[in-house]
């Protein structure tokens, strides 16, 4: 039991770290393209890959599932970025968006139950049942995020508020342009995996636009942001434990109404 | 002594010649002014010479380097660019003192988590010469046009780069604000930069700058020192209909 709280907490604070940069930098890049279409993304192809795995008759590993999740989200996020800056934005994500849920609505019906339940986990998700491969893979997600963003962080800032001017300079802009996204799109993959698509948006999305609707210094929300979803994640394990229901719609809730109370607190205290 | 050379240059989008045949020189220290009318081509100009623009013809000589379609990162070091506004993310929570510190990123080695003093120091001095010290821990969306326009200024000049390229730095900017930002750009020519100036104010042109580049429909149609006659010349070149546009001399004139 000791075990298991200790890899509860340890995966909370993992992926609160990594929701706490992405969502900030998310917000600020106006990356909410990426977080929609990169989860719908990558849940027709693990739709596909259960289905090929039941049809060719092959065990899919977590870790297995893992890797072909991170290179599907990469090559659909450099394809997205590489769109971006040719215009049409809004066409492409709605394309990319509606494709690919009917994409995974067509493979899910086509599943037997005893994996049509493995698919609903990527659905509603539930911490509470990470696998050490999870945590494996939250922490090396976790450990790459920190170091980028802590060595780069200066010049996401830059192209996220001025790509003209970042392009102007020595840097290497466009490069930088898609280390960010590619960051954003592989925590989008493990938010969907350990809280579900259906909160996904909710975590990485929720605190950084609410907090720079606030008005907070960008290094302030990504604090703020990460206590925001730390908080969130262990109440509502705390919750689905003693209430025995599953933890991420909690979760999500949670985030939400924290967000909107720091708003308030802080439109109050800004009078 | 040529600070900036662009020969024959032609910038196509897709099969839409923007820009063809254009050339000139640029002498150090100068204020140029690049004027013309919306659309004739003065951004795309611009974006040529700092390289955000592959010429599909013709050649850019910065600093006596060709600098065609890619400009070496120690030439782009010795430039200072302020971008239209509207190219800006508004909405992102960004103080001025992150802003003008971003003209320095390629100047020091990541990670810049904890900024050397060498590096603040910098930022205040700069940010104290165009008078915006004051406004160093507000957001830069939370200014006026003017203020906001200093402190992009302060960006592009905090790396103290020799020659300036300002596109369009005046707009939205009040008349105080814009003489203050023209006498800025005055003293940095005294000082020995070069300043390249894109506006579509004509008046601006005739009054502040020592040189006269009127572009309309991707073409150079007048190229001339201010001080000489042919300025005269520049009204019949300047179209029709943007002709009513000159008043005669503005009450913030050198």
């Amino acid at each position: 039991m000791l075990g298991t709280i200790v890899e509860l907490i340890v995966v909370s604070i993992l992926l609160s770290l990594i929701s706490g940069y992405t969502s900030t930098f998310a917000s600020i890049s106006r990356s909410e393209f990426l977080v929609v279409t990169i989860s719908h993304t990558v849940l027709a192809g693990l739709a596909a890959l259960l289905y090929s795995s039941y049809v060719f008759h092959f065990q899919v590993s977590e870790l297995h599932m893992w890797l072909i999740s991170i290179v599907v989200a990469v090559v659909t996020c450099a394809a997205l970025v590489s769109i971006r800056e040719h215009g049409e934005k809004e066409l492409i994500v709605a394309l990319v968006f509606a494709s690919m849920l009917s994409v995974a609505a067509f493979f899910m019906a086509l599943l037997p139950g005893y994996l049509i339940a493995r698919m609903w986990s990527f659905l509603t998700g539930n911490i509470l049942l990470v696998t050490p491969d999870d945590v494996l893979m939250l922490f090396l997600i976790c450990l790459v995020s920190c170091v980028l963003y802590t060595l780069y962080y200066r010049e996401f800032i830059l192209v996220s508020y001025d790509m003209e001017y970042a392009l102007s300079t020595g840097i290497s802009a466009r490069a930088m342009l898609y280390i960010l996204s590619m960051l954003i799109s592989i925590a989008v993959l493990a938010c969907v995996y350990i809280v579900g698509l259906f909160v996904t948006y909710a975590l990485l999305m929720i605190p950084g636009t609410v907090l720079a609707k606030a008005r907070f210094k960008i290094r302030d929300m990504t604090i703020i942001s990460t206590v925001i979803t730390l908080f969130s994640l262990v109440l509502s394990i705390i919750l689905a434990l003693k209430l025995n229901v599953p933890p991420s719609g909690l979760c999500g809730i949670c985030v939400c109404i924290l967000a909107s109370l720091t708003f308030l607190a802080r439109a109050i205290a800004r009078r | 002594m040529t600070i900036l050379e662009v020969q024959d240059l032609q910038i196509r989008y897709g099969k839409n010649v923007v820009l063809d045949n254009v050339s000139f020189r640029i002498e150090r220290p100068s204020l140029v002014a690049v004027i013309g009318p919306n659309g004739a081509g003065k951004t795309s100009l611009l974006r040529a010479i700092i390289g955000l623009v592959k010429p599909s013809k013709g050649k850019v000589i910065i600093f006596g380097r060709d600098s065609t379609g890619k400009v070496a990162k120690d030439i782009k070091a010795r430039i200072g660019y302020v971008p239209q506004r509207d190219v800006i993310n508004y909405t992102m929570p960004i103080t001025v003192r992150d802003v003008i510190l971003s003209g320095l990123l390629e100047k020091i080695s990541p990670p810049r988590t904890v900024l050397s003093r060498t590096v603040e120091d910098k930022v205040e001095a700069i940010s104290h010469e165009l008078g915006i010290e004051d406004l160093l821990d507000r957001f830069f969306s939370d200014l006026s046009g003017g203020q906001q326009q200093r402190v992009l200024l302060a960006r592009a000049l905090v790396k103290d780069p020799d020659i300036l390229l300002l596109d369009e730095p005046l707009s939205n900017v009040d008349e105080v604000g814009k003489y203050e930002i023209l006498r800025l750009l005055r003293n940095l020519v005294t000082s020995g930069k070069t300043v390249l100036l894109v506006t579509h104010d004509i008046n601006i042109a005739i009054e502040w700058a020592d040189y006269v580049l009127l572009v309309n429909k991707g073409r150079v149609r007048f190229y001339s020192a201010r001080i000489s006659e042919d300025m005269n010349k520049l009204k019949l070149h300047y179209p029709e209909e943007d002709r009513k546009i000159l008043p005669g001399r503005s009450p913030y004139c050198a």
